[in-house]
């Protein structure tokens, strides 16, 4: 007796193991031509999991790493710029708005001798200068413990 | 057990990369470069644009990677980006991701009798020149069934299909395969 075929989706189903039915079970014990096509697949299937895995011809880590290294530093220097931006539009708002009172305390810079206000210019230049060194140095210090 | 303790090491991995430590990242590339290759690899054969790919894949890993959910495995969740930025790539050079016209048509080299000790080594040949010649999308799912062993479930979080359809794209694919190497035979013989 003979009953209808399986068609190959089913057979590579029960091959695989992915179903489970004794009426395929028996059917392949009388059935040839189901028989063989069992056998073809597990011959296909035999040799598809013996291909050699695929790989790339450079070295994936150092080309991402460069990658995103790159993408980091772009988005570090953006951060900074839009800070630079808005640090200098504020300098600027405050000096507008100060704009009179600077003007009252440049008239009294009049009032001393030349001498006097050389003398205080190069002071504050010596404190700005200094104390933008000390700021420098701390963020390069922060830098080197950040990117340990 | 060995599934939570992946989950477990890539969390430790994912938290240190979000604190700042960027350098760790080459561990996820280096546990997860074997299965993007496979996946780059059979969806385009254009070596060209493999670089190119591959650097988009990690960096949109590494940008997104504070959604990662650890609802999948981490190398699922990478697979995945890498097969939607490799479909994007394929739509936008209008390659066709499942068109299966080419495949069915039989373009053999035929081999001269081959020596019984290399007739092993030809099979393999003529496979992965069978496989070569199926759609990107079956090429794929082949391999990621049969060579990296991975279940339906997780093939359909790669690739966003219903296991349905992965299921009846893989029997396809199968037969498709085994008629082109029993027609190779049959023409060897002749
Ligand atoms: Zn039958």
């Amino acid at each position: 007796m003979k009953s209808e075929h399986f068609t190959d989706e089913t057979l590579q189903e029960y091959l695989l193991k992915e179903i489970q039915d004794d009426n395929i079970t028996s059917h392949l014990t009388v059935c040839s031509s189901c028989w063989k096509k069992i056998e073809e697949y597990q011959y296909l299937i035999d040799n598809v999991r013996e291909i050699k895995a695929e790989t790339f011809s450079f070295d994936v880590t150092t080309v991402v790493m460069e990658k995103i290294k790159n993408a980091e530093t772009l988005k570090e220097k953006n951060k900074n710029t839009v800070l630079y931006m808005i640090l200098s539009s504020v300098t600027l708002i405050a000096l507008y708005l100060l704009y009179p009172y600077i003007k009252i305390i440049f008239t009294q810079f009049k009032l001393f001798s030349t001498m006097a206000n050389v003398f205080m210019l190069v002071s504050v230049l010596g404190i700005v200068i200094f104390l933008l060194n000390d700021l420098f140095r701390q963020y390069k210090q922060k830098e080197i413990l950040l990117t340990q | 057990m060995n599934n939570e303790s992946n989950h477990f090491s890539d969390k430790i991995i994912i938290t240190n990369i979000l604190n700042g430590k960027i350098q760790d990242f080459a561990i996820v590339v280096k546990n997860t470069e074997k299965l993007v290759a496979q996946i780059v690899r059979k969806m385009t054969t254009n070596e060209d644009d493999h670089k190119d790919l591959v650097q988009d894949i990690y960096l949109k890993a590494y940008q997104n990677l504070s959604s990662f959910q650890f609802k999948s495995k981490l190398s699922t969740w990478i697979a995945n980006i890498a097969y939607n930025t490799t479909v994007n790539y394929l739509q936008k050079k209008k390659i066709p991701v499942t068109d299966i016209e080419n495949s069915i048509e039989n373009k053999f080299i035929v081999t001269e009798n081959p020596e019984f000790e290399t007739i092993k080594k030809e099979t393999m040949k003529m496979l992965a020149k069978e496989l070569d010649k199926l759609p990107p999308l079956y090429k794929t799912l082949i391999t990621l069934y049969h060579l990296e062993e991975l279940s339906n479930k997780e093939i359909a979080e790669i690739t966003n299909l219903p296991e349905g359809t992965i299921k009846s794209y893989l029997s396809r694919a199968r037969k498709i395969l085994k008629d082109n190497i029993n027609y190779h035979y049959k023409n060897e013989k002749l």
